[in-house]
């Protein structure tokens, strides 16, 4: 698969409005992926993902910190979610992006995991599963 | 029996409001980290915090916890260890907490130097308020109390520690918690008052300063490095935005606490002397210090 039809790919998933928005959100799944996928690992996924994703994932560190969990992967994510300016229109501090932003983080990681594993064998799919943290790994698993 | 502490045992069952994704759930999950490796059970600690979202910290932790008013976190923490040294005493607040409301007390806690451990949740914004800019956020940052961007200079707690006297100085980051549970460590184990900044996104707030941004520009200082001497931690102290140093900056263990320098400590703090009332309990041993007390 290349570059353009891996992000058309994740464009229809996610129904985003524009392309930069669907290049942000992968580049950024892609990044929290290459937060908890070790170095030694990387260079595995060449012959499947497109070189102008690989960018993304060779920002693996050598060792992956081992406390790093699903609350960081879904902030990485979350950053692709535009409230800038956004206000709490609510009474009483209920904000509703607060209360959804879970659900969207996991909607997007969803649209790129999905994307990719059409692209990538079994193995490496397994590979990049078994890296993720636990709940990650069961967005993974359903996507 | 001597049993191994375990990192359960600082689980409380207080709901956890924070956004997911937040930084605040690796400074969470760090301080139970670093309490744990110490072997600090949860009856020899304090956890006082201000007002903000990371604030609520105390309450999602099985711990002697106190929220105190926006910004007074640290005298009250020099309160609660001038009573009763024996205690670690941790004051966890963020950057509006720290360093704007209660940046006069953070001034003086830095050359007073008293053996706490402060943990500022640096998110350079004030998030439970719903995104106005903060004392550390950069200059020309857009938000809805700056929608022509920040106008100040933004504060470099680093900087200002180590000019204003603090003999403990760190910076880490909330997307890396094994080097920020280390940090934290070291900082309790310092005799003296110990900062940490910790970088931190407000993932609903600040869409500049995400994960990726801190992860483009942070850099953890080389082994070699020494952080008792001044003159490299000066130069450390002002690395920002395109470089960002992380690490202990500066240390000086050599420095006397101030409740060392407290003379009447000297006989033992006041509250041991109030607890050995427990080793002999006896019914009605605790009205005369109610009466007192109340």
């Amino acid at each position: 698969m290349d570059y353009e039809s891996f992000l058309a790919d994740v464009q229809e998933r996610g129904r985003f409005r524009s392309r930069d928005e669907c290049v942000f959100v992968t580049a950024t799944v892609l990044r929290a992926v290459a937060e908890v996928l070790p170095m030694a690992h990387v260079e595995s996924f060449a012959s499947n993902v497109p070189q102008e994703l690989m960018v993304y994932l060779r920002g693996a560190h050598q060792e992956p910190d081992p406390y790093f969990d699903s609350n960081l992967f879904l902030g990485w994510v979350l950053a692709t979610v535009d409230v800038t300016g956004g206000r709490d229109k609510t009474e009483g501090g209920l904000d509703l992006f607060v209360a959804y932003s879970t659900d969207e983080a996991a909607d997007r990681c969803r649209c790129v995991f999905s994307t990719l594993k059409s692209a990538l064998d079994d193995r490496q799919s397994e590979l990049i599963s078994i890296h993720l943290p636990d709940s990650i790994q069961q967005i993974y698993a359903d996507s | 029996m001597v049993t191994r502490l375990d990192i359960k045992a600082f689980d409380s069952d207080a709901e956890n409001t924070w956004c997911a994704g937040c930084g605040d759930f690796a400074i969470l999950r760090s301080l139970k980290l670093a309490l744990t490796e110490l072997g600090i059970a949860s009856h020899e600690a304090l956890v006082v915090s201000g007002i903000g979202c990371g604030s609520k910290l105390p309450d999602y932790m099985h711990i002697n916890g106190y929220m105190t008013i926006h910004g007074r976190p640290l005298p009250v923490a020099t309160g609660a260890k001038l009573a009763n040294p024996d205690l670690h005493v941790i004051v966890v607040d963020g950057d509006g907490d720290a360093y704007g409301i209660g940046g006069n007390h953070f001034l003086h806690s830095c050359r007073r130097n008293p053996n706490i451990t402060h943990i500022v949740e640096d998110n350079q914004i004030y998030g439970l308020t719903k995104g106005q800019y903060s004392p550390t956020s950069d200059r020309g940052f857009v938000t809805t109390t700056s929608p022509d961007g920040a106008i100040e200079q933004s504060l470099l707690p680093v900087a200002v520690a180590l000019s204003a006297g603090a003999t403990f100085i760190a910076r880490t980051f909330a997307g890396d918690p094994k080097h920020m549970a280390a940090v934290i460590v070291e900082a309790i184990k310092h005799q003296g008052y110990s900062l940490i900044d910790v970088l931190q996104p407000c993932v609903t707030f600040n869409r500049v300063n995400t994960y990726d941004w801190y992860r483009e520009r942070v850099y953890k200082l080389p082994e070699d490095y020494d952080p008792t001497d001044p003159d490299s931690a000066r130069a450390r102290a002002y690395e920002w935005e395109d470089r960002i140093p992380l690490g202990i900056i500066y240390r000086n263990d050599e420095a006397q606490t101030y409740e060392e320098q407290v003379a009447p400590l000297k006989a033992g703090s006041p509250l041991s002397s109030v607890l050995k009332l427990q080793k002999d309990p006896a019914p009605g041993q605790y009205e005369p210090l109610k009466e007192q007390f109340l």
